[in-house]
């Protein structure tokens, strides 16, 4: 993906996040609602499983586009509504497709999917063009 | 929503009346063991030195701790986050930030009465540069 004119216009990914992921990055961000790693407390919300956080995957996403145009550009904005639940060792897809450009800047949609196809983050990605413009 | 038995106001009366409060005040640095730790976390490369544009995250205080939410509903989900950046981050910046309540909208569901609750929050250099600016959305349902 080094040559701007053969860049794809689509990237997709996995990412499943374990309980030791989950815990990691309530360590690291500090949400500690236990929701993501209490099991019990999980399930009395009715919820079948401990719940991936949406920042979690947010920054999957921030991740994905950041590498995706590493060295070319940065992301200015990057805009999530969350939709759906994912929750742990469950894969999820994180995607980004460019929908736009407008000079140096670019704009892509993002989201992320349960294994059974169902999107549970929607959004968009702003990426301004530094080096090497495409 | 429903007036409360004794006639005071109501959960939602009480979110909007709240809008406009404001955290406490906080300042964070862009730590290297901390970018490292936030790196590995996401499953990025945790030698690498570029900020991530999501790690303010990490400065916000989630659930936030606004007492008018919490007696709304039994629990938090997260409705939505945007990033907006102005200045990306480097190791080593100090940024000060306050969590602002900046809205609310009840909805009915298929689970039921929620609402849903904006914050802002703006990432400021010591200079006064805007960094980044957050915009939160979180349910209480």
């Amino acid at each position: 993906m080094s040559a701007p004119d053969q860049q794809p216009d689509e990237l997709v990914r996995t990412e499943t996040a374990s309980l030791r992921t989950l815990v990691q990055y309530a360590g690291a961000s500090g949400d500690f609602y236990e929701m993501h790693y209490d099991i019990p407390f999980a399930r009395e919300r009715g919820h079948r499983e401990l719940a991936v956080h949406g920042l979690l995957k947010t920054a999957w996403l921030g991740r994905l586009v950041e590498e995706w145009f590493a060295g070319r550009g940065r992301i200015t904005v990057l805009d999530v509504s969350y939709r759906g639940m994912d929750f742990r060792d469950e894969p999820v897809s994180c995607g980004a497709r460019v929908t736009g450009r407008d000079g140096d800047r670019v704009v892509l949609e993002v989201w992320t999917a349960g294994a059974d196809g169902t999107r549970t983050t929607i959004g968009t990605a702003e990426v301004a063009l530094t080096e090497g413009r495409s | 929503m429903t007036d409360t038995p004794d006639g005071g106001t109501t959960p939602l009366e009480a979110l909007q009346a709240a809008v406009g409060w404001t955290g406490p005040e906080r300042v964070d640095v862009v730590e290297r063991r901390h970018l490292r730790d936030y790196r590995r976390a996401i499953g990025a490369d945790e030698d690498g030195t570029e900020v991530p544009v999501t790690l303010t995250a990490c400065f916000l205080t989630e659930p936030p701790t606004m007492p008018e939410a919490l007696a709304y509903g039994l629990g938090w989900i997260n409705g939505g986050d945007r990033f907006e950046v102005h200045r990306p981050l480097r190791l080593g910046d100090e940024v000060t930030s306050q969590l602002t309540f900046t809205g609310v909208e009840e909805k009915s569901g298929r689970s039921g009465t929620l609402a849903l609750l904006t914050f802002v929050t703006e990432f400021r250099l010591p200079d006064g540069t805007l960094a980044v600016r957050h915009v939160g959305t979180r349910v209480r349902r």
